[in-house]
């Protein structure tokens, strides 16, 4: 870590054990984890803890909850701009693909992951994202 | 050769007929107007006859395909129909005039329908047939070796013979059109229903398509769970000291949800079995509040663990019903852990049953969030979960509701569901006593999709 301060990720999924399992990795390296289950108590967390990173899950309490948070986080001028890594076990199985370098108007994110993301990789893309 | 096929030959054969009726009536005509107007003296018993004839065997042919033939009788009928016509038609112009005769143009119907309706070669044959029996009589009158049967000259010869003429040409051009015209429509009528079924087909499988997607992500999302679990203990990511505090939940979330994999794949399989109709369901007498006891006790556990009461007061003693033991456990576990999981905390289920007229009635209650009116018409679809079921703990798919009604519906009974939001939900289902053999609806005895 470049820095002194200890970094804080906030995670949204509803999955429990997916949060269960991301906390475990990115503890082991010496970030603070902060959680939230949902994406409509996302934006509010968000708001209040101003993370450093979020890691969003797509598929929530809609099909498509995720883009929404993404979206109004893009849009809110009082935030700080912060990274967005999404993470979704649907993009396989989804006729559409979606990358942030051709849907970056429709999906303002800096990193698209399909679940499940080793361990390592997920530390090294929240590494790059901070740096 | 499919039933389609043979209602469309069926559907052909009762054209040829009908068209036939039309020839008789305008033959029978014709010989009563010569009758009149030549007077007796002019013979018209053979034109009589072949008249009766063609009568005779359009009559016949009628009753024939009215027993309803297997199909590839059908396609033979055709074919004996258009050569006995032939035949007929050369007969009744030899008694009429012979080549003089302009209702030769009738041949032209022949031709025409041969080439709409059978293959090509066939239409050719029938065609050339056509012209070698016309041939032939025209022949054999020539040289002699058959009498000539005269027009009927009347006092004007000359002018009947425009008259004559003038009728064949129209008739002629009249019928053709009309053929042309029935069969034109018969054949919009046929690319409307093709293109509508084409239609059909396509979100047919559109759906199949959305649902097998729908299905690999419910099978993937929990497989990469387990993975990021296993990965996470394997790789060092939790202090191997704290087993408890750590390593042991993991451990214990990852075996949750295999487990809840194999309880979507189980009912997939089911579901799936039911749709193709595989493994006929068991018929044996099944006293349902026996069972609906045995299937709480069985849940007694998960109801603690959720600090919700089961309450079986309600439930009466009911006559036994014919019943596969199987699917009667699935319907009900479904319907009473679905009423323990919805519902809220220290909340109760009541399940009642009940005989009625005729079939057993098992209803499940209970005092969870219920579910909204607009999702009550779509919790029996397939992969439908109301919003509150999508919050919970990645528990379910929405399978069980479906796979549910199929089972009931499989038994000849009917389910509903009614519900009050913040109030509860209840489900009532009824399967019916006595003989039921009827209404078996499994009977295929193979089962290729048995699992081991």
């Amino acid at each position: 870590m470049n820095s002194d301060k200890q970094r804080t990720v906030m995670l949204v999924d509803d999955d429990a054990d997916f949060r269960m399992t991301t906390r475990a990795v990115l503890e082991s390296a010496g970030y603070r984890v902060l959680e939230c289950a949902s994406g409509s108590q996302a934006l509010v967390a968000i708001r209040k803890e101003k993370p450093d990173l979020v890691i969003l899950d797509v598929m929530m309490e809609t099909g498509s909850a995720g883009f929404q948070v993404a979206q109004d986080l893009r849009r809110d001028r009082e935030l700080p701009r912060t990274p967005v890594l999404m993470v979704t076990a649907i993009h396989g199985t989804t006729p559409l693909r979606f990358s942030p370098d051709t849907d970056g108007e429709f999906l303002p994110v800096d990193r698209f992951l399909d679940k499940p993301v080793a361990a390592s990789r997920l530390l090294s893309e929240v590494e790059r994202l901070l740096g | 050769m499919s039933r389609w096929l043979a209602d469309e030959v069926r559907g052909r054969l009762d054209w040829f007929i009908r068209i036939r009726w039309f020839a008789v009536a305008g033959t029978a005509a014709v010989i009563a107007l010569a009758r009149i107007w030549a007077g007796p003296a002019l013979s018209l018993w053979p034109l009589a006859a072949l008249t009766a004839w063609l009568a005779l065997y359009n009559l016949g042919f009628r009753l024939l395909v009215m027993a309803e033939p297997p199909a590839v009788r059908l396609a033979l009928f055709t074919r004996v129909q258009v050569v006995l016509d032939l035949i007929t038609l050369t007969g009744l112009l030899y008694f009429s005039g012979g080549i003089d005769n302009p209702f030769s143009f009738f041949f032209v119907f022949h031709a025409v329908l041969a080439g709409i309706l059978l293959p090509r070669a066939e239409s050719i044959l029938v065609t050339t047939l056509a012209v070698l029996l016309y041939s032939l009589m025209a022949l054999l009158e020539f040289s002699g070796i058959l009498p000539h049967f005269a027009l009927p000259a009347g006092p004007h010869p000359a002018a009947m013979l425009v008259v004559g003429r003038l009728a064949a040409f129209a008739a002629t051009l009249y019928i053709v059109c009309y053929l042309t015209i029935t069969m034109s429509e018969r054949l919009a009528e046929r690319t409307r229903a093709l293109t509508e079924a084409n239609r059909a087909l396509r979100q047919a499988d559109e759906n199949r398509v959305k649902a097998v997607m729908r299905v690999t992500h419910e099978l993937r999302a929990p497989v990469a769970a387990v993975k990021s679990l296993l990965d996470t203990v394997s790789e060092g990511y939790v202090k191997p000291a704290c087993y408890e505090c750590a390593i042991s939940p993991m451990l214990e979330r990852a075996r949750a949800r295999v487990t809840n994999l194999m309880k979507f794949e189980d009912d997939l399989l089911d579901l799936q079995k039911l749709e193709l109709g595989y493994g006929a369901l068991e018929r044996i007498p099944l006293r349902l509040d026996a069972e609906i006891r045995r299937v709480v006790e069985n849940l007694a556990g998960f109801a603690e663990t959720r600090g919700v009461t089961v309450d079986l007061s309600g439930v009466e003693e009911t006559p036994p019903v014919p019943a596969d033991p199987r699917a009667v456990t699935t319907i009900l576990a479904n319907l009473i852990s679905n009423a323990i999981k919805y519902n809220r905390p220290s909340g109760s289920v009541f399940v009642l049953s009940r005989s009625l007229d005729g079939a057993v009635e098992v209803r499940v209650r209970d005092t969870g969030v219920g579910i909204p009116a607009h999702d009550l018409g779509r919790v029996f679809e397939l992969f439908f979960q109301g919003e509150y079921a999508r919050q919970q703990k990645r528990e379910g798919v929405g399978l069980g509701l479906s796979l549910v009604k199929g089972l009931v519906e499989a038994h000849g009974g009917t389910i509903t569901v009614s519900s009050e939001e913040g109030k509860g939900s209840e489900f009532i289902f009824q399967l019916p006593v006595g003989n039921q053999e009827s209404q078996i609806q499994n009977p295929k005895p193979a089962d290729p999709g048995t699992r081991t």
